[in-house]
């Protein structure tokens, strides 16, 4: 799969978590990788690069992933973006309250370089 | 079921179940085995280690503190990672705070299950010798020991009152 020039954000307010993040989707084949500590640091960011795909965490300081998704989407900029929310709650209200905010895919901690594949997979960007 | 206080001083027992099945379920995913539980041991200490601690408010108000060696953190967290961390360096906590983070996300689901409503903290990091938030008398306090190839460790499960609460809300 050609991920060779696709630019992805990763936002996760843990560095340890953005590493381990970086490091499964270089083994996927992505290598134009920027990353920020919370949703606020993500969303400027996120405007001031043309995203292919930004992985964040939900339950950051500062902006939430989901108010950072919420603004991704309000953003006529950006509102195209495909985004993956990685958070560590698998109930199914906050799984709905992302999907209903326009997530593309959802992934639940813990998971591996396999799992991310297949969601991102799924978004066929 | 009803929400839950802790007038009696007692700790509810769904409490002790969640979080060690909580355990079981995700250092077996993580780490590649199911870690022994060894039961409850209220005179346990860690010595020196990491603490993760995480807040949950709702339903019902209660702290649980991941507490691990310092040699068992060494090994958890190389292996959670794929690389080495330092024991003294500031990942080491980012990655005990993650630990704490995927275990109590899955604590929120199980006591969804037992419908009991309750929100999680950001993860606090404490490090040092027998550390431990300053909790509050009168409230119960369990320790549930654990064992597995990366080391042992232990889960502090205690009651709190919302003022009590230690780690920050996420978000604005």
């Amino acid at each position: 799969m050609g991920y060779e020039g696709k630019k992805v954000l990763v936002v996760d307010d843990s560095a340890v978590m953005r590493q381990i993040i970086k490091k499964n989707l270089k083994e996927l084949g992505f290598s134009d990788l920027t990353e920020a500590e919370d949703g606020a640091a993500g969303l400027k960011k996120a405007g001031e690069g043309a995203f292919d795909l930004i992985v964040s965490d939900w339950n950051m300081p500062n902006m939430t992933g989901l108010e950072f998704l919420k603004a991704v989407r309000a953003d006529a900029n950006l509102k195209a973006v495909s985004f993956i929310m990685v958070t560590s709650e698998a109930d199914k209200e906050k799984i709905m309250e992302a999907v209903q905010a326009g997530v593309n895919q959802y992934i639940v901690k813990p998971f591996n370089a396999v799992q991310l594949e297949e969601k991102i997979k799924a978004i066929k960007f | 079921m009803a929400a839950i206080d802790f007038n009696d001083g007692k700790m509810p027992s769904v409490l002790t179940d969640v979080s060690r099945d909580s355990i079981l379920s995700i250092f077996n995913t993580i780490f590649g085995a199911e870690p022994k539980f060894d039961g409850k041991d209220n005179e346990g200490k860690v010595g020196e280690g990491v603490v993760g601690i995480i807040s949950f408010m709702g339903d019902v108000n209660y702290i649980i503190m991941l507490a691990l060696p310092k040699d068992s953190a060494i090994a958890m967290a190389s292996k959670f990672c794929g690389f080495d961390i330092d024991y003294d360096s500031p990942d080491m906590g980012d990655v005990v705070g993650e630990l704490a983070n995927v275990l109590a996300g899955d604590i929120v689901a199980r006591m969804s299950k037992e419908e009991l409503k309750v929100t999680m903290s950001l993860p606090t990091i404490m490090r040092g010798h027998d550390v431990e938030p300053l909790l509050p008398r009168g409230l119960p306090l369990e320790k549930l020991s654990f064992s597995m190839a990366e080391g042992n460790f232990m889960l502090k499960v205690a009651g709190a009152k919302s003022g009590d609460l230690v780690g920050r809300k996420p978000g604005t």
